[in-house]
Protein backbone atom coordinates (compact mmCIF):
# COMPACT_ATOMS: atom_id res chain seq x y z
CA UNK A 1 0.00 0.00 0.00
CA UNK A 2 1.76 3.11 -0.82
CA UNK A 3 1.58 5.94 1.32
CA UNK A 4 2.03 9.16 -0.77
CA UNK A 5 1.14 12.58 0.73
CA UNK A 6 -1.66 14.57 -1.31
CA UNK A 7 0.33 18.01 -2.87
CA UNK A 8 -1.00 20.56 -1.24
CA UNK A 9 -3.60 22.44 -4.09
CA UNK A 10 -1.82 26.02 -3.71
CA UNK A 11 1.48 25.87 -3.40
CA UNK A 12 3.16 27.06 -0.11
CA UNK A 13 5.02 29.61 -2.04
CA UNK A 14 1.82 31.59 -2.82
CA UNK A 15 0.03 30.92 0.50
CA UNK A 16 -1.32 34.40 2.08
CA UNK A 17 1.29 34.76 4.92
CA UNK A 18 -1.25 37.67 6.04
CA UNK A 19 -4.73 36.97 6.68
CA UNK A 20 -7.06 38.20 3.96
CA UNK A 21 -9.35 40.39 6.31
CA UNK A 22 -6.48 42.28 8.05
CA UNK A 23 -5.12 42.66 3.70
CA UNK A 24 -8.37 44.19 3.01
CA UNK A 25 -8.46 46.24 6.19
CA UNK A 26 -4.87 47.65 5.39
CA UNK A 27 -6.38 48.42 1.41
CA UNK A 28 -9.17 50.03 2.98
CA UNK A 29 -6.88 52.39 5.29
CA UNK A 30 -4.83 52.91 2.31
CA UNK A 31 -7.58 54.27 0.50
CA UNK A 32 -9.21 56.51 3.03
CA UNK A 33 -5.76 58.23 3.55
CA UNK A 34 -5.37 59.08 0.57
CA UNK A 35 -9.04 60.25 -0.21
CA UNK A 36 -8.61 62.48 2.83
CA UNK A 37 -5.44 63.82 1.11
CA UNK A 38 -6.79 64.65 -2.14
CA UNK A 39 -9.94 66.57 -0.38
CA UNK A 40 -7.36 68.70 1.90
CA UNK A 41 -5.72 69.60 -1.43
CA UNK A 42 -8.97 71.73 -3.18
CA UNK A 43 -8.16 75.28 -2.95
CA UNK A 44 -10.69 78.06 -3.50
CA UNK A 45 -9.89 81.74 -4.08
CA UNK A 46 -11.90 84.56 -5.45
CA UNK A 47 -9.98 87.38 -7.92
CA UNK A 48 -10.88 90.74 -7.85
CA UNK A 49 -10.95 93.00 -11.00
CA UNK A 50 -10.23 96.93 -10.16
CA UNK A 51 -13.39 98.67 -9.53
CA UNK A 52 -14.52 100.45 -12.45
CA UNK A 53 -17.27 102.67 -13.61
CA UNK A 54 -19.27 100.21 -16.02
CA UNK A 55 -19.63 100.83 -19.48
CA UNK A 56 -22.08 98.14 -19.72
CA UNK A 57 -24.53 99.43 -17.55
CA UNK A 58 -24.09 102.98 -18.67
CA UNK A 59 -24.97 101.07 -22.50
CA UNK A 60 -27.76 99.38 -21.33
CA UNK A 61 -29.78 101.48 -18.71
CA UNK A 62 -28.04 104.76 -19.13
CA UNK A 63 -27.26 104.89 -15.75
CA UNK A 64 -23.43 105.88 -14.07
CA UNK A 65 -22.25 102.85 -12.03
CA UNK A 66 -19.08 101.52 -9.97
CA UNK A 67 -19.17 97.91 -11.01
CA UNK A 68 -17.06 95.28 -9.07
CA UNK A 69 -16.40 91.82 -10.60
CA UNK A 70 -15.40 89.06 -8.72
CA UNK A 71 -14.27 84.89 -10.05
CA UNK A 72 -14.49 82.42 -7.76
CA UNK A 73 -11.69 80.02 -8.52
CA UNK A 74 -10.81 76.51 -7.59
CA UNK A 75 -8.51 73.92 -8.30
CA UNK A 76 -10.83 71.46 -8.75
CA UNK A 77 -14.70 71.45 -10.17
CA UNK A 78 -16.96 73.36 -7.94
CA UNK A 79 -20.88 73.38 -7.77
CA UNK A 80 -21.79 76.98 -6.90
CA UNK A 81 -20.13 79.76 -4.98
CA UNK A 82 -22.19 81.97 -3.17
CA UNK A 83 -21.13 85.44 -2.33
CA UNK A 84 -22.06 88.86 -0.34
CA UNK A 85 -20.11 92.21 -1.64
CA UNK A 86 -19.48 95.24 -0.80
CA UNK A 87 -18.32 98.22 -1.91
CA UNK A 88 -16.98 101.22 0.28
CA UNK A 89 -16.02 104.74 -0.18
CA UNK A 90 -14.52 107.29 1.72
CA UNK A 91 -16.60 110.46 2.73
CA UNK A 92 -15.29 113.16 4.76
CA UNK A 93 -12.60 111.29 5.81
CA UNK A 94 -14.20 108.40 6.68
CA UNK A 95 -14.97 104.92 5.35
CA UNK A 96 -18.62 103.96 4.64
CA UNK A 97 -20.29 101.02 3.32
CA UNK A 98 -22.31 102.27 -0.44
CA UNK A 99 -23.70 99.00 -1.37
CA UNK A 100 -23.81 95.84 0.05
CA UNK A 101 -25.27 93.09 -1.71
CA UNK A 102 -27.82 90.44 -0.72
CA UNK A 103 -26.44 86.76 -0.72
CA UNK A 104 -26.06 85.68 -4.16
CA UNK A 105 -25.82 82.23 -5.70
CA UNK A 106 -23.61 82.01 -9.10
CA UNK A 107 -23.24 78.33 -10.63
CA UNK A 108 -20.66 77.06 -12.38
CA UNK A 109 -19.48 78.55 -15.32
CA UNK A 110 -20.68 76.02 -17.74
CA UNK A 111 -17.43 75.71 -20.15
CA UNK A 112 -14.96 75.99 -17.19
CA UNK A 113 -16.11 74.55 -13.98
CA UNK A 114 -14.03 75.79 -11.86
CA UNK A 115 -14.70 79.37 -11.85
CA UNK A 116 -17.97 81.22 -10.96
CA UNK A 117 -18.13 84.82 -12.09
CA UNK A 118 -19.88 87.37 -10.43
CA UNK A 119 -20.50 90.44 -12.73
CA UNK A 120 -23.47 92.43 -11.49
CA UNK A 121 -22.28 94.38 -8.15
CA UNK A 122 -22.73 97.37 -9.24
CA UNK A 123 -23.84 100.67 -7.83
CA UNK A 124 -24.98 104.19 -9.17
CA UNK A 125 -22.20 106.86 -8.45
CA UNK A 126 -22.78 110.52 -9.50
CA UNK A 127 -21.86 111.57 -13.15
CA UNK A 128 -18.08 113.46 -13.57
CA UNK A 129 -17.13 112.79 -9.52
CA UNK A 130 -13.95 111.02 -8.50
CA UNK A 131 -14.14 108.87 -5.45
CA UNK A 132 -11.75 106.44 -3.62
CA UNK A 133 -13.82 102.99 -3.62
CA UNK A 134 -12.39 99.14 -2.39
CA UNK A 135 -14.61 96.62 -2.66
CA UNK A 136 -14.32 92.99 -0.06
CA UNK A 137 -16.54 89.79 -0.59
CA UNK A 138 -16.82 86.45 1.29
CA UNK A 139 -18.98 83.47 1.18
CA UNK A 140 -18.87 79.74 0.39
CA UNK A 141 -17.89 77.43 -2.53
CA UNK A 142 -20.12 74.51 -2.56
CA UNK A 143 -17.87 71.51 -4.25
CA UNK A 144 -19.61 68.60 -6.44
CA UNK A 145 -19.68 66.07 -3.73
CA UNK A 146 -21.27 68.37 -1.50
CA UNK A 147 -18.21 70.14 0.83
CA UNK A 148 -18.12 73.62 1.43
CA UNK A 149 -15.50 75.90 1.73
CA UNK A 150 -15.05 79.40 2.88
CA UNK A 151 -13.81 81.84 0.60
CA UNK A 152 -13.34 85.57 1.15
CA UNK A 153 -11.17 88.57 0.19
CA UNK A 154 -10.79 92.12 -0.74
CA UNK A 155 -9.83 94.61 -3.41
CA UNK A 156 -6.82 96.00 -1.20
CA UNK A 157 -5.99 99.40 -0.97
CA UNK A 158 -8.46 102.15 -1.57
CA UNK A 159 -8.31 103.28 -5.45
CA UNK A 160 -9.42 106.88 -7.04
CA UNK A 161 -12.41 105.63 -9.64
CA UNK A 162 -14.19 108.73 -11.39
CA UNK A 163 -17.78 108.37 -12.31
CA UNK A 164 -17.53 109.13 -16.13
CA UNK A 165 -16.76 106.40 -19.56
CA UNK A 166 -13.32 106.82 -20.75
CA UNK A 167 -13.52 108.47 -24.22
CA UNK A 168 -13.39 106.15 -26.70
CA UNK B 1 -42.14 97.74 -27.20
CA UNK B 2 -43.93 98.20 -23.99
CA UNK B 3 -42.05 99.15 -20.40
CA UNK B 4 -42.34 95.46 -19.70
CA UNK B 5 -41.05 94.36 -22.80
CA UNK B 6 -38.11 96.69 -22.44
CA UNK B 7 -37.78 95.66 -19.15
CA UNK B 8 -37.16 91.68 -20.23
CA UNK B 9 -34.27 92.57 -22.64
CA UNK B 10 -32.13 94.12 -19.24
CA UNK B 11 -31.48 91.39 -17.57
CA UNK B 12 -27.99 91.15 -15.39
CA UNK B 13 -28.31 95.19 -15.62
CA UNK B 14 -31.62 95.31 -13.29
CA UNK B 15 -30.66 96.86 -9.96
CA UNK B 16 -32.26 94.79 -6.73
CA UNK B 17 -34.96 97.28 -6.41
CA UNK B 18 -36.12 96.74 -9.62
CA UNK B 19 -35.73 92.88 -9.88
CA UNK B 20 -38.02 93.18 -6.91
CA UNK B 21 -40.22 95.57 -8.68
CA UNK B 22 -40.60 93.18 -11.30
CA UNK B 23 -40.89 89.93 -9.13
CA UNK B 24 -44.19 91.94 -7.48
CA UNK B 25 -44.93 92.74 -11.24
CA UNK B 26 -45.26 89.28 -12.19
CA UNK B 27 -47.02 88.23 -8.99
CA UNK B 28 -49.82 90.97 -9.87
CA UNK B 29 -50.73 90.80 -13.47
CA UNK B 30 -49.79 86.75 -14.15
CA UNK B 31 -52.05 85.39 -11.65
CA UNK B 32 -54.27 83.53 -13.37
CA UNK B 33 -51.81 81.95 -15.70
CA UNK B 34 -50.23 80.64 -12.44
CA UNK B 35 -53.38 79.43 -11.19
CA UNK B 36 -53.85 77.06 -14.35
CA UNK B 37 -49.48 76.43 -14.43
CA UNK B 38 -50.01 75.23 -10.67
CA UNK B 39 -53.04 72.89 -11.38
CA UNK B 40 -51.54 71.64 -14.14
CA UNK B 41 -48.11 70.68 -12.66
CA UNK B 42 -49.53 69.16 -9.37
CA UNK B 43 -51.57 67.56 -11.50
CA UNK B 44 -48.94 66.20 -14.20
CA UNK B 45 -46.04 66.65 -11.40
CA UNK B 46 -44.05 68.08 -14.34
CA UNK B 47 -44.54 71.48 -16.45
CA UNK B 48 -42.10 73.19 -18.93
CA UNK B 49 -42.82 76.69 -19.38
CA UNK B 50 -40.48 79.65 -21.14
CA UNK B 51 -40.09 83.41 -20.32
CA UNK B 52 -37.82 85.78 -21.98
CA UNK B 53 -35.21 84.01 -23.51
CA UNK B 54 -35.47 81.11 -21.06
CA UNK B 55 -37.32 77.69 -20.68
CA UNK B 56 -37.87 76.52 -17.27
CA UNK B 57 -38.81 73.02 -16.48
CA UNK B 58 -40.52 72.44 -12.78
CA UNK B 59 -40.86 69.12 -11.28
CA UNK B 60 -42.52 67.56 -8.06
CA UNK B 61 -40.32 65.12 -6.27
CA UNK B 62 -40.43 63.70 -2.91
CA UNK B 63 -43.47 66.32 -1.99
CA UNK B 64 -41.28 69.37 -3.41
CA UNK B 65 -41.05 71.40 -6.34
CA UNK B 66 -38.00 72.13 -8.04
CA UNK B 67 -36.88 74.16 -11.17
CA UNK B 68 -34.38 73.63 -13.89
CA UNK B 69 -33.95 76.19 -16.66
CA UNK B 70 -31.86 76.43 -19.67
CA UNK B 71 -31.41 79.95 -22.40
CA UNK B 72 -34.47 78.39 -25.12
CA UNK B 73 -31.95 77.72 -27.82
CA UNK B 74 -29.95 74.97 -25.68
CA UNK B 75 -29.85 71.30 -25.46
CA UNK B 76 -30.03 70.66 -22.13
CA UNK B 77 -31.21 72.19 -18.88
CA UNK B 78 -28.79 72.52 -16.34
CA UNK B 79 -28.76 71.39 -12.27
CA UNK B 80 -31.51 72.48 -10.13
CA UNK B 81 -31.62 75.84 -9.16
CA UNK B 82 -34.57 76.07 -6.26
CA UNK B 83 -36.96 73.93 -4.88
CA UNK B 84 -39.57 74.72 -2.25
CA UNK B 85 -41.29 72.22 -0.12
CA UNK B 86 -45.10 70.88 -0.40
CA UNK B 87 -48.02 71.65 2.13
CA UNK B 88 -50.38 68.13 3.26
CA UNK B 89 -52.87 69.91 1.42
CA UNK B 90 -53.18 71.61 -2.18
CA UNK B 91 -55.08 74.30 -0.91
CA UNK B 92 -51.87 75.67 1.08
CA UNK B 93 -50.08 75.54 -1.76
CA UNK B 94 -51.79 77.59 -4.26
CA UNK B 95 -50.21 80.77 -3.38
CA UNK B 96 -46.83 79.44 -2.51
CA UNK B 97 -46.72 78.04 -5.72
CA UNK B 98 -47.43 81.20 -7.13
CA UNK B 99 -44.70 82.99 -5.80
CA UNK B 100 -42.70 80.27 -6.86
CA UNK B 101 -43.31 80.59 -10.22
CA UNK B 102 -42.84 84.11 -9.91
CA UNK B 103 -39.54 84.09 -8.40
CA UNK B 104 -38.49 81.63 -11.02
CA UNK B 105 -39.13 83.72 -13.72
CA UNK B 106 -37.54 86.53 -12.55
CA UNK B 107 -34.40 84.64 -12.17
CA UNK B 108 -34.91 83.30 -15.53
CA UNK B 109 -35.15 86.70 -16.85
CA UNK B 110 -31.86 87.77 -14.65
CA UNK B 111 -29.89 85.35 -16.52
CA UNK B 112 -31.55 84.72 -19.92
CA UNK B 113 -33.13 88.46 -20.87
CA UNK B 114 -34.54 88.94 -24.38
CA UNK B 115 -32.10 89.81 -27.15
CA UNK B 116 -31.28 93.21 -26.79
CA UNK B 117 -28.58 95.79 -27.96
CA UNK B 118 -25.94 93.02 -27.46
CA UNK B 119 -25.28 90.35 -24.57
CA UNK B 120 -22.64 90.35 -22.76
CA UNK B 121 -22.10 86.74 -22.22
CA UNK B 122 -22.53 85.24 -18.86
CA UNK B 123 -22.14 81.32 -18.95
CA UNK B 124 -23.21 80.42 -15.01
CA UNK B 125 -26.12 81.48 -13.57
CA UNK B 126 -26.60 83.48 -10.32
CA UNK B 127 -29.70 84.34 -8.60
CA UNK B 128 -30.05 85.28 -4.65
CA UNK B 129 -29.88 82.91 -2.26
CA UNK B 130 -33.10 84.24 -0.64
CA UNK B 131 -35.82 84.24 -2.82
CA UNK B 132 -38.67 87.36 -2.25
CA UNK B 133 -40.98 85.40 -0.87
CA UNK B 134 -38.91 83.75 1.77
CA UNK B 135 -38.53 86.77 5.22
CA UNK B 136 -34.81 86.03 5.02
CA UNK B 137 -34.56 88.02 1.91
CA UNK B 138 -35.54 90.87 4.04
CA UNK B 139 -32.80 90.51 6.70
CA UNK B 140 -29.97 88.87 4.79
CA UNK B 141 -30.56 85.17 6.33
CA UNK B 142 -30.47 86.30 9.68
CA UNK B 143 -34.40 85.36 10.45
CA UNK B 144 -37.52 85.56 9.78
CA UNK B 145 -37.91 88.15 12.56
CA UNK B 146 -36.15 90.63 11.72
CA UNK B 147 -37.31 89.85 7.83
CA UNK B 148 -40.84 90.98 8.91
CA UNK B 149 -39.53 93.98 10.06
CA UNK B 150 -37.52 95.30 7.04
CA UNK B 151 -40.67 94.09 5.06
CA UNK B 152 -42.53 96.48 6.54
CA UNK B 153 -40.01 99.14 6.47
CA UNK B 154 -39.72 98.37 2.35
CA UNK B 155 -41.35 100.54 -0.25
CA UNK B 156 -42.50 99.28 -3.36
CA UNK B 157 -40.00 100.81 -5.78
CA UNK B 158 -41.11 103.36 -8.95
CA UNK B 159 -40.73 100.94 -11.12
CA UNK B 160 -43.67 98.81 -10.01
CA UNK B 161 -46.12 101.87 -10.38
CA UNK B 162 -44.83 102.63 -13.85
CA UNK B 163 -45.38 98.87 -14.61
CA UNK B 164 -48.58 99.40 -13.39
CA UNK B 165 -49.63 102.24 -14.83
CA UNK B 166 -48.34 101.07 -18.64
Amino acid sequence: MSLLKPRPLIPILIKPVVPVWVLIAAMAAQYAITTIGRSEDISCFLKFERIHHSTSVKERIGKDAIKLNITSECTEEQFQTQLTSRIYSIRNGKEIMIYGSNPTNQLADKRERRKAYFLDFWVECKKGATEMYRGSAEGEVSLKDGRKLSVSGNTGKYLAVKCESKAK
Amino acid sequence: MSLFEEYLTLGPWLAEEQRRDLYKFLLKTRRDKYRLDSELLLQNRILDTLFANGAILYLINDNAISYKTKRVDEPAYGDEVRSLQLRRFNFLNTARIRKFFAQAELDVLRNFPNPGKEIEENRGFGFNVYPYYDLNYYSNGRGKFLGILNKIRTRDGELLQNLLAS
